[in-house]
């Protein structure tokens, strides 16, 4: 056992909160840039195994239902194969593969064998991302199923005409699985890689808003549902924050104050208001407090870049000219201080740190 | 264990914010969050070019914000994260103020003109922060200063080879820049925070790598220097990062570099003969090179544990 793993253990044991001797070290799980590392060489191999698919068993790309039948076998055994060699790299990678690889000629076989409209096939396609999120139990598949599922159901709302209900859905969605996360520790690793995966599809979500809104922008034409009220998915998302707000403070208990509950629940309301012009914020902002709620610092890092492209990319949108961008960001900016301010005056001077 | 009895361990071994951390997190959050949007709606405020007041006026409500902002942190003092704020926000706005100037009088200067003259100008604010994201951000302006001189001065043989040039100038500032930021800080504190350092590696990778696979397809006629570069920018990385100042990130990033050249190099030799073939072989080859990657940063992992 590490030295770090057993101060901890002696930590909980003199809180009172274990006893007994420690247990052996379980499973050293990779960091996230090894995965993500991993994530990105198996997608690459999964293309050259579908183009060998592609090329050799034309045949199976051609017919639609074949590409289903040869899609599923192939992630069913790569579901065995993860399960059987879980412990050895080289299998698991090989496995990875070969289920990316399934898993593109099946959705494609999907969307291509039944006669559904848009909405029908991406709500199937989510769920059989979302089986696949709790069947396979390799923390990277995991996350990409989850990231799949995540996208598929927005993909859904927006084929049925309601994109900015699709985003404060999975935003909700996003933050349930968080919340979970702490809430059944017999699952938190399940939770916590399905939660990792609606942060990305998230964030994916909506950066592909906001370009296919600069996309429209640069060919003078008006995006579809624009009509619908623009900056509602902003709105959604940013009441998606006000409940996350009242759920910590719910789960901190008796550490926060009445006052204290009730000024933060303000405050997150008034950030949500004042940035619904500007996509992505709320959606970062809501990442950030969910990722430094739960100790996940790779989270918060996810919120801090979607929020930096969320900005950049405002300055470019024409929906709002210029000076009224700049407003906006004015009065964000001294909404923000604000609020500091007020916190400093009410609670008192923060003990300053050498480095921020 | 019980989900209540959870939330208590994970407070007592500080993986979970207390009421201190949550309200430490929140303070920074509002402070950089609203200096950063006051910063750039001054920058909005200048390009969206508003009318109705003159360049005057302008000119004085945006040298008044930089005043400003420098005055606070003068009143505050080095050492507080409100004086970084105000002078995060300062360079900011000198960033607006120095595009205004060309906005104004025309003075027919080019955009890498006016991203290096802010470069200079903001380095005493940056030298006095003490401060890696003021750092970061001075370093990615003198990132898009060298991109757009070369957009500009591309050479005798047009926009190709500018791009090879610019390729070339971007890995030997961003490599230089990292070397110097891991030797700084062995004796600053303050700059041993990774993920600046990271940042940096992943803008020297992706460049060199992108020369490699520039040189790799032939698409253009890039230099042969790039097979000396290559090799000695991993082995440079590997001595430094698996020896020196041991991290797994860095590592992590070499591995895939090596695993997009080799496939990029497998693909050009091999698929034109026997697609089917070559694509099966591809694949099993980039899945053995993932999977040694994986058992090798394992066993690093490991070492570095013990």
């Amino acid at each position: 056992m590490r030295a770090a793993d057993r101060d901890a253990w002696e930590a909980l044991r003199a809180a009172g909160i274990t006893s007994g001797e420690a247990p052996a070290a379980g499973e050293e799980h990779a960091p996230w840039y090894v995965r993500t590392m991993l994530g990105v060489a198996g997608w690459i191999g999964a293309f050259f195994l579908l183009g060998f698919v592609g090329i050799g068993f034309a045949a199976v790309f051609e017919s639609a239902s074949a590409s289903v039948v040869v899609g599923a076998l192939l992630v069913a055994a790569a579901g065995a194969f993860i399960g059987r060699f879980a412990r050895n790299d080289f299998a698991s990678q090989l496995g990875l593969a070969t289920s990316f690889a399934g898993q593109a000629l099946l959705l494609t076989g999907v969307s291509r064998t039944f006669d559904w409209d848009g909405t029908a096939v991406w709500l199937v396609i989510a769920a059989i991302e979302a089986a696949l999120a709790v069947l396979i139990a390799q923390p990277i598949h995991r996350v990409w199923s989850a990231l799949a599922a995540g996208s598929a159901i927005w993909l859904a709302f927006r084929a049925a005409g309601f994109p900015a209900v699709g985003t404060g859905v999975l935003a909700a969605a996003m933050a349930g699985l968080w919340f979970a996360e702490l809430a059944w520790p017999r699952l938190h690793l399940l939770l916590r890689e399905s939660a990792y995966g609606a942060t990305l599809a998230l964030v994916f979500v909506e950066g592909f808003v906001i370009l296919q809104r600069l996309a429209f922008d640069l060919v003078g034409e008006t995006l579809p549902g624009a009509g619908r009220g623009l900056g509602f998915g902003e709105l959604l998302t940013g009441a998606v924050l006000v409940a996350v707000v009242w759920r910590l403070c719910e789960r901190s208990g008796t550490v926060i104050a009445p006052r204290e509950r009730t000024a933060a629940l303000a405050a997150a309301a008034l950030v949500a208001v004042v940035s619904s012009r500007a996509p992505g914020i709320a959606a970062g902002l809501t990442i950030v407090v969910l990722g430094f709620a739960n100790g996940h610092r790779t989270v918060v890092g996810i919120g801090v870049l979607a929020l930096v492209a969320a900005v950049s990319a405002f300055y470019y949108g024409i929906q709002d000219t210029l000076l009224a961008k700049s407003q906006s960001l004015a009065v964000l900016g001294i909404v923000l201080l604000g609020i500091r301010a007020a916190a400093l005056r009410w609670l008192g001077p923060m003990p300053e740190t050498r480095h921020a | 264990m019980p989900a209540g009895r959870l939330l208590v361990a994970l407070r007592v071994l500080g993986i979970l914010p207390d009421a201190q951390a949550w309200r430490r997190f929140l303070d920074r959050l509002t402070l950089f969050a609203g200096a950063t949007a006051l910063g750039t709606a001054v920058i909005f405020f200048v390009a969206a070019n508003w009318t109705a007041i003159g360049r005057f006026g302008k000119f004085a409500l945006v040298e008044a914000l930089v005043i400003a902002a420098v005055a606070v942190y003068a009143a505050l003092g080095p050492e507080r994260a409100s004086s970084k704020a105000a002078l995060l926000a300062a360079t900011l706005a000198l960033g607006a103020l120095l595009a205004f100037v060309g906005q104004t009088y025309q003075t027919g200067a080019d955009t890498f003109e006016l991203f290096s003259s802010w470069s200079a100008l903001m380095l005493p604010w940056v030298l006095l922060a003490c401060m890696p994201a003021m750092w970061v951000l001075w370093l990615a302006v003198v990132n898009l200063a060298v991109a757009f001189y070369f957009a500009v001065f591309g050479g005798l043989f047009g926009i190709l080879l500018s791009t090879e040039q610019m390729l070339w100038a971007l890995a030997a500032f961003n490599t230089a820049a990292l070397l110097v930021w891991e030797t700084a800080a062995t004796r600053l504190a303050w700059l041993r925070e990774r993920w600046a350092p990271r940042l940096l590696a992943v803008a020297s990778g992706a460049v060199v790598t992108m020369l490699a696979l520039q040189r790799v397809v032939d698409l253009r006629d890039v230099s042969r220097t790039i097979l000396v570069v290559y090799p000695a920018w991993l082995a440079l990385g590997y001595v430094v990062y698996r020896r020196a100042i041991p991290d797994l990130f860095m590592l992590a990033g070499g591995c895939l570099s090596i695993i997009a050249v080799v496939t990029t190099f497998l693909a050009r030799h091999l698929l034109d003969d026997d697609a089917a073939g070559g694509s099966l072989l591809i694949g099993l080859v980039v899945i053995g090179m993932a999977g040694a990657a994986a058992v090798w940063l394992r066993q690093v992992a490991s070492e570095e544990q013990t």
